[in-house]
């Protein structure tokens, strides 16, 4: 059980990792290897589903112990029933995207990445039985669409979709959140058997039980896109067609009806349950179906649709309510998969054929290919609800419901699902009825026929199964029937029911049925052709502008508060900020004063030494650079200053018994001077460090001054009063005491760094490497359009290398010894001051002299490595040193201590060497960049440029395309 | 008088100079006074750690002796600030850099004058568009 539970839940993660780097390697193949996953998942969820019934049992394991979270997956009927769905639905529409996905499109690694893991992460959605576990991976469904809506992020539309998609599944699944923390309140667990075994309302929580409850409806209302959050999955059609067949069609966007029945036995028995279920559910219906008529757009038609059929699907629910066992949703909800998907995919067919989606330039298109027309139909009468398909038996099950329902319920919550769906099978029938007169029939319009080119029969076949599952489950709907019955959760369903015949006599539901299809056709025919190319959404119904208002008036406010602060600048607020704090503390020593004065007077009380003079005197020559540093106006003699400041500031450290620390800081001191120095230098040639700016009244510089002292007063005399005292705190005194008996090494300040503290190593060089990205990204979009290109010398350099040869002597002949020291100081690290971050900057410096003379391009020459992945790597062997002892069962960071002969290779040994490494890539990366940069020259080859930047003909900039933002009040 | 006085006039002065710095106008005035800064925290650290007179350093005896020593946290927390200071400071650089040669601007002024690429004025006229 665990085994196949695992493969189900793994197969799409796993294989997903690959996908970036096999889509770099195969292109557009990708999509037939990203296919093993669905398959094996697939495979694996048959197996269970063909489990005896109690052979499927729970599987536990543990995950955050201290907060009752576990990851609980219960592989019951519901669960089995979405899991087959998803990877179901997953195969055809992976083996449909690998054929649609051609060569025009770029990055298909990634999309595949991105759509496994969405599967994976709607796998464990769906078989997961902890309500926070639950939760998470519903999130991660929604960030995973988030990518895929976004996938051709180039393109207006598909940010804009993205961005409501996420804004809108976000929010609502944080309410959600507080729903299941509410249940948590009520209950004490997140575990869904243990509250449904509770059975009932606990005494006195019955207004939280509905507050609960609606919490969690907004969360479904908003996955599976009720009103009033039915806006964003029109949008959400920007995606590439596979995408919007998958996840907005047959997999998502059914997560809320799925959340609806794992919820229903604990929400059933609410008085609320069925009035907000049939009102919102069958009022969705409605009006999804009213806009898909006045949609022109197929895509757009199709997910008004949706929106319509999950209102139908979720309402139903509204009508089993107090413990009445819910009968043939699984139908239901099966029939939609297949119509809608089936439908979704021959719109992409279109598409991909003809070039367009609009109802009004397409037609005759039943000629052109009759394979997808036969399909089309198919579906299309699923979806009118026409004899002999899913859609026939679908919709008489659910007008006998709701018949029955409306004589068992008087009044307006009775009458009104009864009314709402046959008003909506109406439209649908007109909806339906109209494309395919429009799409199929009719003269072929000249722009088609000058882009058509025919599917290929790849494309057709996920289509075609479809459409065959479609009549046939129509044909054959007593197994149908029993199929779907086979999933019932017992307590929660009607586990045997009479078998389905498509014909059995002449009902009140059949006699409505076949009223709604002529009705139908009736108004299909009064309207006319002319009148439905006309039609368009009113826009007080576009709640897409309303939301696309809503966004931008945050955006709006922030803009007008600044202005009515009058902080045009964001530099103002550093003022604002300082001076808040000094009020702040200002405030505490007024109020507070005679503690204050308590301080003062246990100065005396402090112990006193003879030692001072030459720290008094480090603190003369550096005090005196940092008045100057202030004071000059010229950059090189300011970062002179500056780096007076520092190395003073090292020496202090040497006084302070702290050896590493001076190490440390020298180097970095002397690679910052480098760094800056390149900037100094650029910014000099071209005169920009000293442009003439407005003078500034007097004040303003003593202002400056004012907060400056006074946040040095803060600071200074917190040093004073805030002291360790001369005894050693508990966690210092520890780390001496045992820094040879648990971590075999003698300097305590190194094995803090690397073994005791570890964790913050680990996340440190990760900064570090953030920090190198953020570089990256900084210099690799230079947009070159509002700076004219430096003049290049005749050298073609325009610092040029030194052509010295006693600087070119000691720079290439110091390379050998520097780095050997470096060696030296790594491996001294751990029982004398040294160590990886320390021997990381001597290495670093060493090729940064080397670059002085030989230039960017003879490094590279001689070294042909990227610092990026040096970087990574090292990052990578740190956490893997830090996870090795987990595999053993021992702790995360428990270093293992082992001695080559004489020589000490224990795996901090190893944790030190990925600093090192992570230290050094950082600083070139950083560095070299930017030295070409400075020097006129881009600062990335080609080939870099191409992997870290937008390729220039498609920017990425939101201002690039103002047209229709523009016109929707500036989404900038 | 304390042996920890002159590191209390010490934060003093560098964290006058760096704020005066900060609040400048001229990118790298900034950046100066960002580099003071970020030494000034770490030296309140260490001073705060205790006064180091008469004490060893972190490193112990051969045999485990730790007596009479400073407290390796703060130096080993330091280690670390230093590092991702340099990390921080190399990204503002480049960031300043960045702005120098997109706008052309090397102090506030010109970065928020109305005239100045993706200025007011500029984005005006991307809206009428």
């Amino acid at each position: 059980m665990e085994t196949r539970l695992l493969l189900v839940l793994l197969a799409p993660f796993a294989l997903a990792l690959l996908m970036p780097w096999l889509g770099a390697r195969l292109g557009a193949r990708t999509g037939w290897l990203a296919l093993l996953a669905p398959l094996t998942s697939f495979a694996a969820v048959l197996s269970i589903y063909l489990l005896p019934q109690d052979a499927r049992t729970l599987v536990q394991w543990p995950w955050i112990p201290s907060l009752g979270v576990t990851l609980t997956f219960m592989p019951d009927g519901l669960a089995l029933f979405f899991g087959l769905v998803v990877t179901g639905v997953g195969v055809l529409v992976t083996f449909y995207a690998a054929n649609y996905l051609d060569d025009h499109y770029r990055d298909h690694g990634k999309f595949y990445c991105y759509l496994l893991l969405f599967m994976g992460a709607m796998l464990g959605t769906v078989f997961s039985s902890n309500l926070l576990v639950l939760f998470v991976a519903w999130e991660l469904t929604g960030l995973t669409s988030f990518l895929l809506i976004g996938f051709l992020h180039d393109k207006h539309e598909s940010q804009r979709g993205a961005r409501m998609a996420l804004l809108t599944t976000a929010s609502t699944g944080l309410v959600l959140l507080v729903g299941v923390v509410l249940l948590r309140v009520i209950y004490g667990t997140f575990e869904l058997s243990e509250i449904i075994a509770a059975n009932g309302v606990p005494a006195g929580t019955n207004g939280l039980m509905t507050a609960a409850f609606l919490c969690c409806f907004i969360g479904i209302a908003g996955k599976s896109a009720q009103f009033p959050f039915h806006y964003w999955l029109p949008n959400a059609m920007a995606a590439p067609t596979p995408v919007s067949a998958y996840l907005h069609s047959a997999t998502m966007v059914k997560l809320g009806v799925f959340l609806t029945v794992r919820m229903l036995p604990v929400f059933n028995g609410l008085e609320s349950w069925m009035p907000v279920l049939t009102v919102i559910g069958f009022g969705t219906f409605m009006l999804g179906a009213l806009l898909a008529l006045l949609s022109q757009d197929l895509k757009a038609v199709l997910a008004y649709t949706t929106v319509a059929q999950l209102g139908l699907l979720i309402g139903n629910y509204g009508l089993f309510t107090q413990g009445v066992p819910v009968v043939w949703d699984y139908l239901h909800i099966l029939n939609h998969v297949f119509y809608k998907a089936c439908l979704f995919m021959v719109v992409g067919i279109i598409d991909h054929s003809t070039g367009t989606r609009d109802m009004r330039k397409l037609g005759g298109l039943f000629r052109k290919m009759p394979v997808i027309g036969v399909a089309a139909l198919i579906t299309l009468a699923a979806f009118a609800g026409v004899a002999p398909t899913t859609g026939f038996l679908s919709k008489e099950l659910l007008l006998e419901s709701v018949l029955n329902f409306s004589e068992t319920n008087p009044g307006f919550y009775g009458g009104w699902p009864l009314f709402a769906v046959v008003t909506g099978s109406v439209i649908n029938v007109v909806v339906a009825l109209g494309v395919f007169q429009r799409v199929f029939l009719g003269p072929v319009s000249p722009e088609v026929e000058a882009h058509y080119h025919a599917p290929s029969v790849g494309l057709m076949l996920p289509a075609i199964v479809l459409a065959v599952a479609t009549l046939g489950g129509g044909l054959f709907a007593a197994d149908f029937g029993r199929f779907t019955l086979s999933f019932g959760v017992a307590g929660e369903h009607l586990m045997k029911a009479p078998d389905l015949h498509l014909w059995h006599g002449l009902t009140p539901a059949f006699l409505t049925s076949m009223g709604i299809l002529v009705l139908g056709v009736v108004v299909y025919f009064t309207l006319g052709a002319a009148r439905r190319a006309k039609l368009k959404i009113p826009n007080t119904l576009r709640f897409d502008a309303w939301f696309d208002h809503l966004a931008d008036a945050v955006q709006l406010f922030g803009k007008k508060l600044n202005k009515a602060l009058g902080f045009e600048q964001p530099q103002v607020y550093l003022f604002v900020v300082l001076g808040t704090i000094i009020a702040v503390v200002a405030g505490f020593v007024v109020y507070d004063w005679r503690q204050v004065q308590g301080m003062v007077a246990q100065w005396e009380a402090l112990p006193h030494g003879a030692e001072g003079w030459l720290r008094w005197s480090m603190v003369g020559v550096i005090g005196v650079a940092a008045v100057l540093a202030a004071v000059w106006t010229r950059p090189i003699r300011q970062l002179f200053a500056v780096s007076v400041i520092g190395l003073g500031i090292t020496f202090y450290y040497v006084l302070y018994q702290a050896p590493d620390l001076a190490l440390t800081q020298i180097l970095v001191e002397s690679v910052t001077l480098l760094l800056v120095l390149l900037v100094v230098l650029r910014l000099k040639r071209e005169g920009a460090d000293h442009e003439q700016l407005p003078v500034q009244p007097v004040q303003s510089r003593f202002l400056r001054l004012g907060l400056g002292a006074c946040v040095g007063l803060i600071m200074g005399g917190g040093v004073l009063f805030f002291q360790q005292p001369q005894t050693l705190e508990r966690a210092g005194s520890f780390y001496l005491d045992n820094t040879l008996a648990l971590s075999k090494g003698r300097n305590a300040v190194n094995t803090v760094v690397i073994d005791f503290r570890g964790w913050d190593t680990m996340f440190e060089i990760a900064v570090l490497v953030i920090a190198a990205l953020g570089c990256i990204g900084l210099l690799s979009r230079r947009r070159p359009a509002n700076k004219p290109p430096v003049q290049v010398g005749a050298s073609g350099d325009l610092f040029p290398v030194p052509q010295d040869v006693i600087l070119r002597l000691v720079a290439i002949g110091g390379f050998v010894p520097l780095n050997l020291f470096a060696l030296h100081i790594f491996f001294r690290g751990h029982n004398a001051p040294g160590g990886g971050f320390i021997a990381g900057l001597i290495t670093a410096l060493s090729f940064l002299i080397l670059v002085f003379v030989i230039g960017v391009h003879g490094l590279r020459k001689v070294l042909r490595f990227n610092p990026m992945i040096l970087a990574v790597s090292g990052v990578l062997l740190s956490f893997g040193t830090a996870l090795l002892p987990m595999a053993l069962g021992l702790p995360l960071l428990n270093h293992l201590h082992a001695y080559v002969g004489g020589f000490y290779a224990g795996s901090p040994v190893f944790f030190d060497l990925g600093v090192f490494c992570a230290v050094v890539g950082v600083t070139l990366k950083i560095m070299l960049p930017l030295m070409k940069s400075v020097h006129g020259l881009p600062a990335f080859g080609a080939q870099e440029q191409a992997r870290f930047a937008a390729s220039n003909a498609e920017p990425i900039d939101l201002a690039a395309s103002p047209v229709s933002a523009a016109k929707k009040g500036g989404a900038r | 008088m304390t042996n920890q006085l002159e590191a209390a006039l010490l934060v003093f002065v560098l964290f006058t100079a760096g704020i005066y710095l900060c609040l400048s106008r001229r990118f790298l005035r900034i950046l100066f006074g960002f580099l003071i800064l970020s030494n000034a925290a770490n030296v309140v650290l260490i001073a705060i750690s205790g006064d180091p007179t008469g004490r060893g350093s972190g490193t112990v005896d051969a045999d485990g002796g730790a007596l009479n020593r400073i407290d390796p946290l703060p130096q080993a927390l330091i280690l670390t600030a230093i590092v991702i200071g340099f990390a921080v400071a190399s990204y503002l650089t480049v960031l300043l850099y960045r702005l120098y040669t997109d706008r052309g601007a090397a102090s506030m002024d010109t970065l928020y004058a109305d005239e100045a690429p993706g200025g007011a004025v500029a984005k005006a006229k991307e809206d009428r568009l």
